[in-house]
């Protein structure tokens, strides 16, 4: 177990629900010690993946090995979840509720409530300790429920849609928690519909849609895989007389140009145009790399993906 | 284990706040004991002090009072009526009545007061012109004159007895422990579908089967809710021995004796409510986790409770005969057996063997809830808003499609 480095693996699992496949064939890993991302539209099959590897489903084939053993049992309690469905006990206190679900993770009760006070100073909730969930807001219920996932200092964290329903400040607290949990060891699973939110926070990803795994390895290694041969240029001149260059778009801001180049040209061949011409001027070029979202749509409009290929990892 | 105690110390604590328990569990009692006390109080009133009228005058013209014979000490003798009147008018005595000369062949006696005269009073004058008659009769039968019939009701073995005065107390026995075991079975466990229902509502319970097994889960719940419900039922018959203790001290010793609680008794009842609160409490996890809304779940519940409650339809039937074949019957059947053995036990003896077999076949049908509930509560725990239909219950009962 302690010389184990993936803290989770998944090989081959699928899961029906009546004749609907929710989860079809999937393989992954998780590295000990990683920011990993699953992504997917709504419906991909995240849920259901993570529902498996927490042993609240049985994969229907297949086999998932968590922190180096079968899912379920004692591992559970080295496991920290935050569920797509928010829930906490309307009629119980926070501090309360958040002890008694430490306490489940087989803390003791004092242990619990220490760790409950410290989690709710650190995200501004301290004030409401005494209160009922149910008087909290929204926001404040999010936050209090990842203090439910995270206050048994977990080996293995998994957040499903971390960041929904939280303001642009709660979100930027969320991010530093779970990056200072990652500083201390924590792997992380992150899972969500908005990939351009993980995209920087991610080492690794894999994307799933209809059940089955269309994307998997690191983020750059998959935004180089998905580079459409074009660069991104902001300057003067115009970039459709250069050599090499088979088509120019102007972006939506108007100061950016997308230049797709010619089967055969390398962006560094028309970095050499560009700097031979005198009639060009730049303050800008960078390869043009599609975000996760580009990719995303190009993969399910093609419904291509690595099924093509032989094996992705 | 540790799991499954702090889930059930959790619902313990949780839902012994609840105002609807704390209404039944002690509401109940606590009403029912002022009631008692009450009702002392009026009869002690009615049967020594005679209301509040004080002294009683009388006038003696027939000559049937003697002195000495049966007279409470707050009768006054007058020599006239006008002496009577004077005295009745002037506030010393509370009311006066007069033995005309002709009484002795017309039984008429005068009543004068202001106001109204206690029934009791006429209870006791007759009483007390009966003992005087027989006196004056002098023969050594004249006890039977005053009081010819004292019925006394045997159980066939002869090992319990009663009279008149307290036979009604025998069937009040039964049936409040009937009542007792009934609510011991039924409050919490909807308490516990409740529970059920709000876990999965509150979407909480994603996060505590990644903490527990369903199965943890389950138990833990039971066993907590069955301290409630056993904590219910034990104040209640703790409330019922000092409402006995009140009867007993308030000048009813009879009375109190025939209500006495066997501790046998209460013990096999305690087994008996406890058993059926887990088969009734199965039946409501697995509906609590199948049905999402709250008013048909009720109904539901309802509906499952009549077979719980079908002995006091044919009360009269177990009461009138309590070793009969209806009786026995609903002894056997494992959903009728707790109220029909409280309702039977104090009438009768009950043969081990059908006690045995009744607990046993309670607790093979209870095994067998406990199971399909377990499955039904696994299959459907993690399905919000939605119901289990017929086809979807069966799979969960033959295959359980999540985990143990």
């Amino acid at each position: 177990m302690v010389g184990n480095e993936l803290a989770i693996s998944v090989s081959g699992a699928s899961k029906n629900f009546g004749p609907v496949r929710a989860v079809d064939n999937l393989s992954f890993d998780v590295r000990r010690g990683e920011v990993f991302a699953m992504l997917g539209p709504n419906g991909a099959g995240k849920t259901t993946t993570i529902r498996m590897i927490l042993d609240i489903l049985k994969p229907d084939s297949g086999e998932i090995t968590v922190l180096g053993h079968r899912p379920g049992g004692a591992i559970l309690d080295r496991i920290g979840y935050l569920p797509e469905e928010r829930g906490l006990y309307r009629n119980q206190k926070v501090a309360e509720c958040l002890t008694y679900l430490g306490t489940l993770k087989g803390m003791s009760a004092s242990d619990a409530k220490k760790k409950a006070m410290h989690w709710l100073e650190r995200v501004e909730l301290e004030e409401v300790a005494t209160k009922k969930v149910s008087e909290l807001s929204r926001g404040m219920q999010q936050k209090a429920q990842l203090i439910a996932a995270i206050i048994h200092s977990p080996e293995l964290l998994i957040v499903d849609e971390p960041f929904s329903g939280l303001d642009p400040v709660n979100t930027q607290l969320v991010k530093d928690i779970l990056h200072e949990l990652k500083s201390q060891g924590t792997t992380i699973i992150m899972s969500t519909h908005m990939m351009h939110q993980v995209e920087a926070m991610s080492d690794r990803l894999v994307m799933l849609n209809h059940g089955r795994r269309v994307l998997y390895g690191t983020v750059d290694e998959i935004r180089r895989k998905y580079a459409i041969g074009a660069v991104v240029v902001e300057g003067d001149g115009d970039w459709s007389k250069l050599p090499g260059v088979a088509r120019v778009t102007q972006d939506e801001n108007g100061r950016e140009f997308t230049l797709v180049l010619a089967d055969g040209t390398t962006p560094k061949d028309l970095m050499k145009a560009i700097a031979e011409s005198p009639e060009h001027h730049i303050r800008r070029f960078e390869e043009a790399l599609p975000s996760l979202d580009e990719i995303f749509i190009k993969v399910v409009e093609g419904d291509a993906g690595e099924q093509e290929e032989a094996g992705g990892a | 284990m540790r799991k499954i105690w702090l889930i059930a110390k959790r619902e313990y604590t949780y839902n012994f706040r609840r105002k609807s328990y704390l209404f039944s569990a002690f509401g109940v009692p606590v009403v029912i004991l002022i009631l008692v006390g009450v009702l002392i109080l009026i009869m002690q009133q009615q049967f020594t002090a005679t209301g509040t009228l004080g002294t009683i005058g009388y006038v003696d013209k027939a000559g049937v009072l003697e002195p000495g014979v049966a007279l409470p000490d707050e009768y006054l003798e007058f020599e006239s009526e006008e002496e009577a009147a004077n005295a009745l008018e002037s506030g010393t005595i509370g009311a006066y009545f007069v033995i005309p000369r002709s009484y002795w062949r017309s039984g008429i006696v005068e009543a004068y007061a202001y106001g109204d005269v206690p029934e009791g009073i006429q209870d006791q004058l007759e009483s007390v012109l009966r003992a005087n008659i027989a006196a004056a009769i002098n023969s050594p039968y004249v006890e039977r004159l005053q009081e010819p019939l004292n019925f006394i009701f045997r159980t066939i073995d002869g090992s319990r007895s009663v009279d008149l005065d307290t036979a009604i107390a025998l069937f009040i026995v039964p049936y409040v422990m009937a009542f007792a075991v009934l609510m011991a079975i039924s409050i919490t466990s909807t308490f516990l579908m409740q529970g059920v229902m709000e876990d999965k509502e509150n979407r909480v319970i994603e996060l505590i089967v990644t903490s527990v097994s369903p199965l943890e889960l389950l138990w833990g719940k039971m066993i907590g809710m069955a301290a409630l419900s056993l904590t219910q039922l034990l104040i209640w018959l703790g409330a019922a021995v000092a409402a006995v203790e009140l009867i007993g001290r308030g000048g009813h010793p009879v009375i109190a004796q025939a209500l006495r609680l066997p501790p046998d008794y209460a013990i096999t009842m305690i087994i008996f409510s406890l058993l059926g609160f887990l088969l009734y409490a199965s039946l409501m996890i697995g509906i609590g986790a199948s049905i999402p809304t709250d008013q048909e779940a009720r109904q539901i519940a309802s509906l499952i409770l009549m077979p719980f409650v079908l002995p006091f339809f044919f009360m009269i039937q177990i009461m009138g005969e309590p070793s009969g074949p209806i009786a026995l019957a609903l002894t056997l059947v494992p959903f009728t057996s707790p109220l029909t053995i409280a309702m039977r036990w104090p009438l009768t003896t009950i043969p081990l063997w059908q006690l045995l077999t009744g607990m046993a076949l309670l607790l093979v049908t209870m095994a067998i809830i406990i199971w399909i509930g377990a499955r039904i509560f696994r299959a459907s725990m993690l399905m919000y808003g939605k119901r289990l239909n017929l086809r979807e219950l069966w799979r969960a009962i033959r295959y359980s499609t999540v985990t143990g």
